[in-house]
């Protein structure tokens, strides 16, 4: 039906009336044209509305009170729509049913500062003093020409300059608590350009990059959903692993609050720990930071301690040292890369850059600290994207446990046990020795290790453990009986019933556990009784290095084998103790003048052997007389099968002065036995006292073949078997060389005030030039 | 004498003046007594799952086709206002779309949306079976299209471009055949061309949004112009759509004035749609369609629905 004239009568009545007094505006109808592009939007100027005699298809209504509060009509949320609908300009998102927009209609909160200038805010409020769309937004603000910014903003919004213009306390970055914004992304995800997010100049992070003013279908005007940190995943993709982790408290703890008192449903599964604003600390930190540790410790620990939520995964009184600096372990750590100080143990590694961090808890690149983060990528349960149980991990991480590989390691702790190698260089070489479990020959079961498979947790947890360890140096086995901190901890295995039950050093060893005597600086470490390193007594840590079975080899592989036996060359010895010895004479110095003497038989007879049947060249110069473990008796660390003689020391010489034996060209005639056979006798350091030219180390010896006050002159009174000549302290020459009083390992060469004189006076001479004459002891009366 | 006669000369022409103003009140308050209204009233409403339905269009089938813009797909309704289903989703590939406005329908049942977003018109069957795309480029730039409506014949596809403000007439196989406009104030240019429709003898109706005014182009290419800028009667503050009926009058919906207009064959004002004495309000009115009984399809956008009333006939 179509309607007719209104037969409402007053309205016409007023409309007649009225239409006298408004004749001028009827003549100025056609000039709205005039004013038409200011009136697109501030529609109210049309003067139609303020003629009496036509009825506008609107009623006049200059600011009308709307959902934001009393405003010009011409910034209405209607009027933006009539032109952003799509049909011209595109901003539908705004609108988009459920869409969130930037707060309109309430007042500033007092988290915010609207900037002034000369005393007017730059950015206006409605007549209700509450934000609407003309706070942000004016057709007259910035300039069409420019492209930097949209149009239709009051200033320009390059690099969310207008956001941040209220919004300043958001834009501090991270050591203020903020998300880090002008940082550069290499490639802005695609998907949140399509999510509506901006970047800034050079795609550097903005405020626009993860909120948007308008359109947002999330809280806090966000591109993408926060419900699952699809947002934060979208850039941080790497850490978007820990979906479906243990570290995801969404499934793990879904009770779990953040600082600021938020479910997991409410922050998303990365909420729980990082908060883009307002956050503590470094990392963004978004729970209660464990108190009086290092700033990356402090982080892990608020859930990682006793009562935590993760209490059932704590770290002990005995971890893994943290917040100290990777050149400790060798490693030099730049943008670039690694390297070590040592050689790696296999030359194909490439020592992988982990995270490292300054005192501040921040990540850097060059030097830095270890921290909790530099072995764990607490956002990637595995580094091994081809575990068969990554689906179960997916799937139920709750019932999952860790293991070498897994466990939130950057690498993986196998057999191999990369991710330790990785700053432990010189300890990596471990692997390629018979310390790894794999090449241990009788060692087969978990059982016998005593610790979680050596596949799963590698050959360093045969005897170390991270977290959690028995004791110092991370031991992760039952310490032994030795004393020693070093010790007790081979003794785990070398003892009877032990793993290396048949490697124990046996009741005739070299000296441990003890100082060392005054005078020896060598270059092995020693140990106090607190396992500190910094000087002290021999143990066996002093000697040998276990992780290496080849010293003089690092990239040596012989020792990843079951059925290879150690020797002098390897064995785990700091130095070789097979050809020069190097080993010994790290504390044996004077004793290292006997190479290349007549007494170092791998000059003289390199095939000569010793008692367990190495050759000179095989136990090195030392090893032919010495055996430093399993010897025959205490004395001397006797290798060799005793010959005869009158006393003890004599038996170790004739061991080969004797016929049939390797000296068997220098056998002294044996003694007549007419020289009393005790003497008495000061001490060289004795005689010094009143004589210091007769200082000569000519001593007596007891029983026990160690010198005394009163015992046999026997040969080493006169011989010393490590030196050649007392005149010259050097090695010899590395010939077989006829010797005469001046060398012949005399440790004498003037016979003044030698201890013969004692007793004999200047005939002393005479007996100790002859002392191995037949008539030397009898034939002269004053011995008589 | 002479001061007597400017004085009778003053008089006379207050005198006329006074009449001429008394005419001028009486034909005014006449013209501001009402608003010519047409009463209707909504019969039903079209809301399920819509988010900024854009347009709509009444398949061969007798299904109402709606651009759900919000949601970047398009709803499927049965006349009742049941919704059927719905079809394609947001994305650049095959069968989806990205920010549609428009829709049209050619005799055959296929569905043409304009894929505003991608550039490209996406062609579905009745079922929304994706059957093909067409490119909207225009000397090698790709244009946004807003509205497409094909011609009786189906051999021609008309689509307007809101980058280059121009109508295009396309073949099937999507080359150009004509085009027409181009930004301007002119009689032929637009500002906008938003929604189209064609007539029954072929004029292409195109709303000329920011020009306020609908141009209808008949085939020899002569335009003509319905309504004007203003909030009176018979004008235009911010057209969207237009639709005929089946007697060649013109719908026009308003989308800031919330209400749709209707003109006669000539382009004369008729009147408004109204409810009592006021014109009916349709929040946000964009695109509209007419079915075979006289109902018309208002998409209103900011209410995420498309109300159907019945006209007078």
């Amino acid at each position: 039906m179509i309607n007719g004239v209104s037969s409402n009568a007053w309205r016409t009545a007023a409309s007649v009336l009225l239409g006298f007094c408004s004749m001028p505006v009827v003549f100025a109808v056609n000039d709205v044209a005039e004013n038409r592009e200011c009136a697109t939007c501030h529609i109210m100027w049309l003067k139609d509305f303020k003629r009496t005699d036509v009825t506008t298809l609107i009623p006049f209504d200059a600011k009308p009170v709307v959902d934001t509060g009393k405003q010009d009509v011409a910034s209405t949320e209607r009027m933006c729509f009539s032109c952003h609908d799509g049909f011209m300009l595109d901003s539908r998102q705004v609108w988009r049913s459920g869409a969130h927009g930037h707060p309109v209609g309430v007042k500033p909160s007092d988290k915010v500062r609207i900037p002034t200038s000369k005393g007017k805010t730059i950015f206006p409020l409605n007549e209700d003093g509450k934000l609407y769309c003309g706070t942000c937004h004016s057709a007259h603000g910035v300039d069409w020409k420019q492209e930097e910014s949209p149009v239709f903003l009051r200033v320009k919004n390059v690099d969310s300059s207008l956001c941040f213009a209220c919004h300043l306390d958001r834009s501090t970055g991270p050591a203020e608590g903020n998300h880090p914004v002008f940082k550069k992304l290499a490639n802005p995800p695609e998907v949140l350009r399509e999510h509506g997010s901006h970047f800034g100049r050079g795609g550097t992070v903005i405020c626009q990059s993860c909120h948007t003013p308008h359109g947002s279908t999330q809280t806090k005007l966000l591109v993408m959903s926060k419900e699952n940190s699809e947002l934060c995943g979208t850039c941080h993709a790497d850490k978007y692993r820990i979906r479906h982790t243990k570290h995801d408290m969404a499934v793990m703890a879904p009770e779990a609050h953040n600082s600021k008192n938020q479910t997991v449903t409410e922050s998303g599964p990365c909420g729980v720990c990082h908060l883009p604003h307002k956050a503590k600390g470094t990392a963004l930190w978004a729970r209660d930071l464990y108190p009086g540790v290092d700033p990356v410790s402090a982080r892990c620990l608020s859930c990682h301690n006793e009562e935590g939520l993760a209490k059932k995964k704590t770290v002990g009184k005995h971890s893994h040292p943290i917040n100290i600096a990777v050149s400790k372990a060798g490693i030099t750590a730049t943008r670039e890369g690694w390297t070590s100080q040592f050689p790696l143990p296999d030359a194909r590694t490439v020592l992988q850059r982990l995270p490292l961090y300054d005192d501040k808890g921040m990540r850097t690149d060059s030097g830095g600290k270890v921290g909790c983060a530099s072995c764990h990528d607490p956002h990637r349960w595995s580094a091994d994207d081809n575990r068969t149980d990554k689906e179960k991990a997916a799937t139920d991480p709750k019932e999952i446990e860790g293991d070498g590989h897994s466990s939130f390691l950057r690498l993986p702790f196998d057999a191999n046990s990369a991710l330790c190698a990785n700053c432990h260089v010189d300890k990596s070489a471990v692997q390629f020795s018979k310390h790894n479990a794999a090449f241990m020959p009788d060692v087969k079961s978990d059982a016998q290790t005593k610790t979680a498979s050596v596949e799963n947790k590698g050959v360093c947890a045969t005897c170390h453990m991270p977290h959690n360890a028995k004791g110092d140096f991370l031991w992760a086995r039952e310490r032994g009986a030795d004393t020693g901190e070093s010790g007790a901890l081979c003794t785990s295995c070398h003892r009877k019933d032990g793993l290396a039950d048949k490697k124990i050093i046996g009741s005739h060893s070299h000296p441990f556990n003890r100082q060392l005597a005054s005078g020896m600086q060598p270059h092995l470490p020693l140990f106090k009784k607190n396992g500190d390193g910094s000087g002290g007594q021999i143990e066996c840590a002093t000697c040998h290095d276990p992780h290496q079975w080849n010293p003089a080899d690092p990239q040596n592989h012989d020792g990843a084998n079951k059925s290879v036996e150690g020797d002098a060359s390897t064995s785990f010895l700091r130095r070789q103790a097979a050809g020069r010895a190097e080993l010994c004479v790290e504390c044996h110095r004077e004793q290292s003048r006997v190479r290349g003497t007549d007494h170092d038989l791998t000059v003289i007879a390199p095939q000569t052997k010793n008692a367990k049947g190495d050759t000179a060249l095989q136990s090195g110069v030392c090893g032919q007389c010495h055996n430093v473990h399993n010897a025959e008796g205490d004395l001397r660390l006797w290798a060799r099968q005793l010959g005869s003689g009158q006393d003890i020391d004599e038996k170790l010489c004739r061991s080969c002065h004797a016929d049939g034996q390797v000296a068997a060209a220098k056998v002294p005639p044996d003694r007549q036995g007419k020289h009393p056979g005790k003497v008495t006798a000061w001490s060289p350091e004795i005689r010094a006292r009143f004589n210091p030219k007769g200082a000569h180390g000519i001593r007596v010896y007891g029983p026990d073949g160690l010198p005394a006050k009163t015992g046999v002159i026997t040969c080493l009174s006169c011989h010393n078997p490590h030196q050649w000549s007392a005149k010259s302290e050097k090695e010899g020459t590395g010939k077989n060389t006829e010797g005469d009083v001046r060398s012949s390992f005399l440790r004498v060469s003037d016979t003044e005030s030698i201890l013969c004189a004692d007793c004999h006076g200047l005939d002393g001479l005479f007996r100790y030039k002859y002392f191995h004459g037949k008539s030397a002891h009898s034939d002269y009366p004053l011995f008589r | 004498m002479r001061q007597q006669v400017q004085i009778k000369n003053k008089f006379v022409s207050a005198w006329r003046r006074g009449w001429l103003a008394l005419i001028c009140g009486v034909i005014s308050s006449l013209a501001c007594a009402e608003i010519p209204l047409a009463q209707v009233h909504t019969v039903v409403t079209l809301s399920e799952g819509l988010a900024l339905p854009s347009d709509v269009a009444i398949g061969s089938n007798g299904r109402v086709y709606v651009v759900d813009s919000g949601n970047h797909r398009i709803a499927v309704f049965e006349r009742n206002g049941k919704r059927i289903t719905t079809f394609a989703s947001r994305g650049n590939g095959p069968g989806q779309l990205r920010d549609p406005v428009g829709i049209g329908i050619d005799h055959a049942g296929l569905v043409y949306v304009a894929d505003k977003g991608n550039r490209r018109i996406q062609i579905f069957s009745a079922e929304g079976k994706f059957v093909r795309s067409l490119p909207v480029k225009v000397d090698g730039k790709d244009i946004a299209p807003i509205d497409v409506a094909i011609d009786a014949s189906g051999k021609t596809i008309y689509v307007t471009g809101n980058t280059n403000h121009k109508v295009m007439a396309f073949s099937p196989t999507g080359k150009l055949l004509s085009q027409w406009g181009g930004e301007g104030l002119m009689r032929g240019e637009f500002r906008y061309p938003a929604t189209i429709s064609i007539g029954k003898d072929g004029r292409v109706y195109v709303v000329d949004v920011l020009n306020t005014r609908v141009q209808a182009r008949d085939a020899r290419g002569q335009i003509f112009l319905i309504s004007e800028w203003g909030v009176l009667p018979g004008q235009l503050f911010r057209p969207k759509g237009v639709v005929l009926d089946h007697k060649g009058r013109v719908y026009i919906s308003d989308s800031y004035m919330d209400m749709v207009q209707v003109f006669n064959t000539d382009y004369s004002f008729a009147h408004v749609l109204g409810s009592g004495d006021k014109p009916h309000t349709f929040t946000s009115p964009a695109g509209m369609a007419i079915d075979n009984d006289n109902r018309l399809y208002v998409t209103e956008m900011l209410k995420n629905r498309v109300s159907v009333v019945e006209l007078p006939p």
